[in-house]
C-alpha cells in the first residue's frame, strides 16, 4: 500500500489507507455514471446550465438535509475550516463556468484533454504547499501522468 | 485561443480546489464541507444561469427535475462526499489520480449502456489509466 501521511507527521494506518483509495475509486464510478446520465440529459434539455442548476440545488438539498441535523453545532467555531471550504466550493464552481464557457467555444475534442491535466495542478500543489501533509513519490507522479495520458487518449478515441 | 485558455483555467480551477479541500477537512466533518462547498459552487452557477440563460427555464419539467436530481445525488452526495474522503484519508495527490480515473468508467458504461464502440485508441488510454492506477494503489 501507499504511505501517505496523516496530518501531524504519523504515517497512516493500513485501514485508512485502503478505506481512501475505496472512496476514490467509488467517487470515480460515481463521476464516471453521472457523465453518462449528464450527455443523455443535456442532449434532451439543450442547456448544460439547466443541468448543472438543478443537479447542485438537488445535491445541496439531499446534502443539507441529511449532514446538517445540528447546524449550529457542526458550522460554529471552524471559520478557518469554512473558509476553505468556501474557496474550494467557488473554485470548482469556477471551474465548471470556464468548462461551460470552453465547450461553447472550442470543440470537445481539445477542451476536454486539457481538462484532463487537473490532476497535475493537484500534484503540483500539493508538492509545494502540503509538504507537511502528505508525501507526492516518484510513483505517484508517473501514476498520475498516466492516468492523465489515458483519459486524453480515451477523450480522443472518442471523438475519432 | 480562449476556448483552450478557459479549458486550461477550469483545469487550473479543479486542481486547486483539493488543496483546499485537504486543508478545510482537517478539522471539520467529510458531509459538513462536502454541503460548504457545493453551497458555494451552487451560488456561482446560479448567478450565471441567471444571467445568461434564464430562457432555457422553460425547459424545465418534471422528467428534467428528476433526471438531473438524479445525477446531483450520485455526483454531489455520492461522488464528491468519496472524493472527500479519499482526499481526507490518503492526501490529494492520491486521491486526485484515482478519481480523475473516471472517463474510464464513463466508458466502460458507454459501451455496456449505449453500445458505444471501442478502438485502438480508447485501449490504449484504459491500459494507460489502469497502470497508473495499479502505481498509485500498489506503491510504498
Amino acid at each position: 500500500m501507499s504511505t501517505t501521511s496523516t496530518p501531524g507527521t504519523q504515517p497512516a494506518g493500513k485501514r485508512t489507507v485502503i478505506l481512501g483509495q475505496v472512496f476514490s475509486l467509488m467517487a470515480a464510478v460515481a463521476y464516471g455514471s453521472t457523465a453518462v446520465l449528464v450527455r443523455r440529459g443535456v442532449t434532451a434539455v439543450g442547456s448544460p446550465l439547466v443541468g448543472a442548476t438543478i443537479s447542485l440545488v438537488a445535491g445541496t438539498l439531499m446534502l443539507g438535509l441529511l449532514g446538517l441535523r445540528r447546524p449550529e453545532k457542526d458550522l460554529g467555531q471552524k471559520k478557518r475550516a469554512i473558509g476553505f471550504l468556501v474557496i474550494s466550493g467557488i473554485l470548482s464552481g469556477l471551474g465548471v463556468l470556464a468548462n461551460f464557457f470552453a465547450m461553447s467555444l472550442a470543440p470537445v475534442v481539445i477542451v476536454s484533454p486539457l481538462e484532463a491535466v487537473s490532476p497535475v495542478f493537484a500534484l503540483l500543489w500539493s508538492s509545494i504547499f502540503l509538504k507537511q501533509l502528505e508525501k507526492v513519490t516518484p510513483r505517484v507522479i508517473v501514476g498520475t501522468l498516466l492516468v492523465v495520458a489515458g483519459v486524453v487518449l480515451i477523450t480522443l478515441g472518442r471523438n475519432l | 485561443m480562449l476556448g483552450p485558455l478557459l479549458a486550461l483555467a477550469a483545469a487550473f480551477c479543479w486542481g486547486t480546489s483539493s488543496i483546499f479541500v485537504r486543508l478545510g477537512l482537517q478539522h471539520i466533518k467529510t458531509n459538513i464541507g462536502v454541503f460548504i462547498s457545493i453551497a458555494a459552487s451552487l451560488a456561482l452557477v446560479v448567478l450565471l444561469f441567471v444571467s445568461v440563460d434564464l430562457k432555457s427555464l422553460s425547459a424545465i419539467t418534471p422528467a428534467v427535475i428528476l433526471w438531473f436530481s438524479l445525477i446531483g445525488f450520485l455526483n454531489y452526495v455520492i461522488g464528491r462526499q468519496c472524493n472527500y474522503l479519499g482526499v481526507k484519508n490518503i492526501g490529494v495527490a492520491r486521491a486526485t489520480c484515482i478519481y480523475s480515473s473516471n472517463p474510464l468508467f464513463a466508458m466502460i458504461l458507454a459501451v455496456l449502456l449505449t453500445g458505444e464502440t471501442v478502438n485502438l485508441v480508447i485501449v490504449l488510454g484504459a491500459v494507460a489509466i489502469i497502470g497508473g492506477l495499479l502505481l498509485v494503489i500498489t506503491g510504498r
